[in-house]
Formats: structure tokens, sequence, C-alpha cells
């Protein structure tokens, strides 16, 4: 077992805080990926053009960079809102950022998942009068994450690791937690081994839970 | 027909003024091509009629556009003689689904929904479009399962069914609406030959209770013995119209001569 030289209470904090922050990010970042795969899909060319624009230009630019411009963009916008300085806390400012990457990518799994449910299934709902709204809550939704689920559980193994660029921010998360350990006990070996090992950790548990997820979703396919 | 005069001379009167469905010169075009030139039918209560024509003839596009699976390009629909105004925006939505209720769709693919039961499938829309309570759903779902010779394979789901019975499990879907008009659409088109049969049976017998039915289809026997009228259209228009006997034993357009010859010889081969 590693020597933990007393900084194990930091890991685990700095770990909770990642989890804490890729789990905003993941709720958030299904609601607006799947407004976003809406929004692809409205009648309005408008809203389409605008959701084309928000995933071409958040998916063509690095994320670290994304973070950096909304961290600093968000902290001059509020502050010119308030008109004095507003500090914009870590943990706010990361999920932010995130939620907008994941939400571009996510939005465009939605796409090609929504595309995979056979035309037919929703051209039955509409004949038989269903409206708009039930024809989501009845087919799509419950047929999308068949198809979406393995294209999101990508998206979640990156976003679990994105986190650690919130750390460039000041968020205390893993990653800046066994930084600070490296940088006080000379031990630099140790700490992102630990932290490494942490980060697999988390990996390795969300494939066994989305391998079940996967599993159940196809109850009632012929392929189960 | 003498039952039902002396049932209700009143009600008999009003349907006989108020035909169960009125089409007039109903056209449709995709871009510049013009899918339907003016199509019209009177279908009166009761009416089983067939709709026959080659591919491209606009057969199923004119089903299509009569629930708005398609918007027509033009033209005038009556249901049971309430003018059917096409309107844009939500007010237009709100009546369109409300007539697509009345109006019940049966799909050559069957387009059930795969991630639901045979029993969900059925109780979906009498729950979400009329209302209808869980028990009062089930309740109807089980009779029309009954009815299509299906009852034990209400847990199933589609895709462990064959293709005939999961058409006919769709056709017990459109029952479930309580539709006043059936609009089959090719309905064993993408049947198994062997299949075809027990769903021309089901329909068969949804024509002998006197359900209003239009059906598109290339079995032309089946249309023979059951329709009231048969319609031919070639290239979207209506080439012939009138009684299948007349039809198939004197048609006195020179297309379908050639249609019926075509079919015939292909079910001789």
């Amino acid at each position: 077992m590693m020597n933990m030289q007393g900084f194990a209470d930091q890991i685990a904090i700095g770990a909770l805080t990642t989890l804490q922050t890729a789990g905003a990010s993941l709720v958030l970042g299904i609601g607006l990926g799947l407004c976003g795969a809406a929004a692809k899909r409205a009648s309005s060319r408008a809203i389409r053009s605008f959701a084309g624009a928000y995933t071409t230009i958040v998916r063509g630019v690095p994320e670290l960079l994304i973070i950096l411009i909304l961290y600093f963009g968000g902290t001059a916008a509020l502050s010119a809102l308030f008109g004095h300085y507003v500090e914009v806390d870590a943990f706010s400012a990361g999920v932010f950022a995130l939620t907008i990457v994941f939400g571009a990518y996510a939005t465009e799994v939605f796409r090609a998942a929504i595309q995979s449910i056979p035309a037919g299934q929703i051209e039955a709902a509409r004949a038989l009068g269903l409206s708009r709204i039930s024809i989501w809550l009845l087919i799509i939704l419950p047929q999308m994450w068949r198809y979406a689920l393995p294209g999101l559980g990508n998206l979640w193994l990156t976003l679990l690791k994105d986190t650690a660029l919130i750390s460039v921010v000041g968020l205390d998360d893993l990653m800046r937690k066994a930084s600070l350990a490296a940088g006080v006990t000379h031990d630099p070996l140790t700490f992102y081994s630990a932290a490494a090992f942490v980060y697999l950790l988390f990996t390795s548990i969300s494939l066994v839970a989305l391998a079940a997820l996967e599993r159940r979703s196809y109850r009632g396919l012929r392929t189960a | 027909m003498i039952n039902q005069q002396s049932a209700g001379v009143s009600h008999a009167a009003a349907e006989d003024v108020q035909p169960a469905l009125r089409v007039i010169d109903l056209k449709k075009r995709f871009g510049p091509v013009e899918v339907l030139r003016g199509v019209s039918l009177t279908a009166r209560r009761g009416d089983v009629i067939s709709i026959l024509g080659s591919s491209g003839s606009g057969k199923s596009t004119f089903l299509r556009c009569l629930n708005f699976l398609e918007a027509p390009s033009g033209g005038e629909v009556w249901v049971s003689g309430q003018h059917v105004r096409m309107r844009e925006g939500l007010a237009g939505q709100r009546q369109i689904n409300a007539l697509r209720a009345r109006l019940g769709m049966v799909f050559q693919t069957f387009n059930l929904w795969s991630h639901k039961t045979v029993l969900d499938n059925i109780i979906e829309g009498p729950l979400h479009v009329l209302g209808l309570s869980r028990v009062e759903a089930i309740e109807r779902a089980e009779a029309l399962l009954d009815k299509v010779g299906l009852a034990d394979r209400r847990n199933a789901f589609p895709s462990h069914l064959s293709g005939g019975q999961q058409q006919r499990i769709a056709i017990a879907r459109t029952l479930a609406m309580e539709p006043e008009i059936l609009l089959f659409d090719e309905p064993t088109s993408a049947l198994d030959p062997e299949l075809v049969g027990e769903v021309l049976k089901v329909i068969r017998a949804l024509a002998e209770e006197g359900r209003t039915m239009l059906v598109v289809t290339h079995e032309l026997g089946f249309a023979r013995q059951v329709s009231d009228r048969i319609m031919f259209l070639h290239k979207g228009q209506v080439e012939e119209e009138g009684s299948p006997d007349t039809l198939f034993e004197d048609p006195s357009s020179s297309r379908l001569r050639k249609f019926l010859a075509a079919h015939v010889g292909a079910l001789r081969s």
C-alpha cells in the first residue's frame, strides 16, 4: 500500500469534488443535450441554425480553452453586470463549462439516437393522434436511450477526466489535491499514481454500471 | 339493410345525409412533382372501398393525406359532415390530432413500438388521446386481442411475433381508438405469402361488421370479394371507379385492363 503521508483525507475530499463536478455536469449536460437534439429537429430554421452553431463551435475548440474563456468571460460579464468585481467560484464555473461541452457532444449523440428509431414508429404515434409531447415521452425518450447509451457512456468517461482541467481555475478536485500533495511532499509519483488509481476506479465502476444499463435497455429486442 | 332502417329512421336518415368521408379535389405536390392531381371520393357509412393502382399512382399518398401524415396541397375534406380546415399553428395541430383519432391508419410495416409490450402498444392511444382510465383501456385492449386471436400474446414484445401477428396487433391498436373510418395502407405487402391469409381474415371480418374502410391493396382477389367499390388511380388521378364486378369483368380504361392483366398474369405464373 502506498504511503499517503497524511494526505489521504485531502485526496478523498478531492475525489468527492471530482465526482460532484462530473455528476452535476452530467445531469445538466444531458438536459442541455436533449434540448439541443430537440432544437435540431425543430421546424424553425433559426432554431436549427442556432443549435448547429452551438455544437460546431463547442466541439471545434479545445475544452481547456472553453473552460478558460467561460471562466474569465463569465467573471468579466458578471462584474460588468453588477458594476464591481465578482469572483466566480471554481465549482460553478467548472460545472457551467463542462455542461456546455458535454451538452454539445450529447446533442449529437441524441440526434443520432433519435434517427435510429424507425421513422414508422413515430409516424404511427402521430397517426393515432398523440401530441408532440406525448410522442417524446412515450416513444422517443424511452427508445433513444438504447441507441444513446454507448455514446453517452464514452462522453461520461471523458467528462470524469475533463474535471481535471477545472483545477487550472482553482477547483479543489482530485487533480489539484494530488498536485498540492506532490508539491508539499516532493513525492509526485506517489500522489499522481494515487490520483490515476482513483480516476481508474471511478471509470471502471462506470463501465460496469453502463454495461448493466445497456443490457436493460435492450429489453424487448430479439438480440437481447 | 331492412333491420337498420327499422332501428331508427331519423338516425339512419341523418347518416344518409352525411357521408362518413367526403373528399373533393385532393391535391398533393412534393416540390415540382404532382403526386395527386385532384382526387375526389365519397364513402358512405359502412362502405368498403379498395384503392388500386401501380406504384407511383399516388394511392398511398392519398391515404396519408387523409390523416395529415402528409399535408395536402389543396382540396377539401369532410369527416361525417364536419369540414376539416387546414390551418397552420397550434390550433391547426390540435384539430389534426383530433381528426387523426377518428381516422384509423394501418401501415404496411406495422410500426409497432418495439420497446412496449403488445398490451402497452394497444392502450397508449386510448390512455393519452382519448383519456380513458387504465382499467378501461386494458379492458378494451383485451377484447380486441380476443378479436384478432392473440389474447395469449398480450405480454409479448413485437419482435417476438411473426409479421402477421404484428399486423393483427397493429390493427387492434388502431381499433382501440374506435375510429369512424379505417385506412389500410397495403396491410399485407410486407408479409410472407403464408402470413397474408390471417391478416386478410381479420380485415374481412371488419368489413363484414359494417365498418367504413379504405383499403390500398395489391390483393386483387380480396379487393373484389370485400369491396363495395373500387377506385383505380393512375398518376394521381382517378382513372376508373365503380363496382368490383364492373371493374374486374368489364373495365373501360385500357390502363386498368393492362394493370389487371399484369396482376392476373403474375398470379398465374
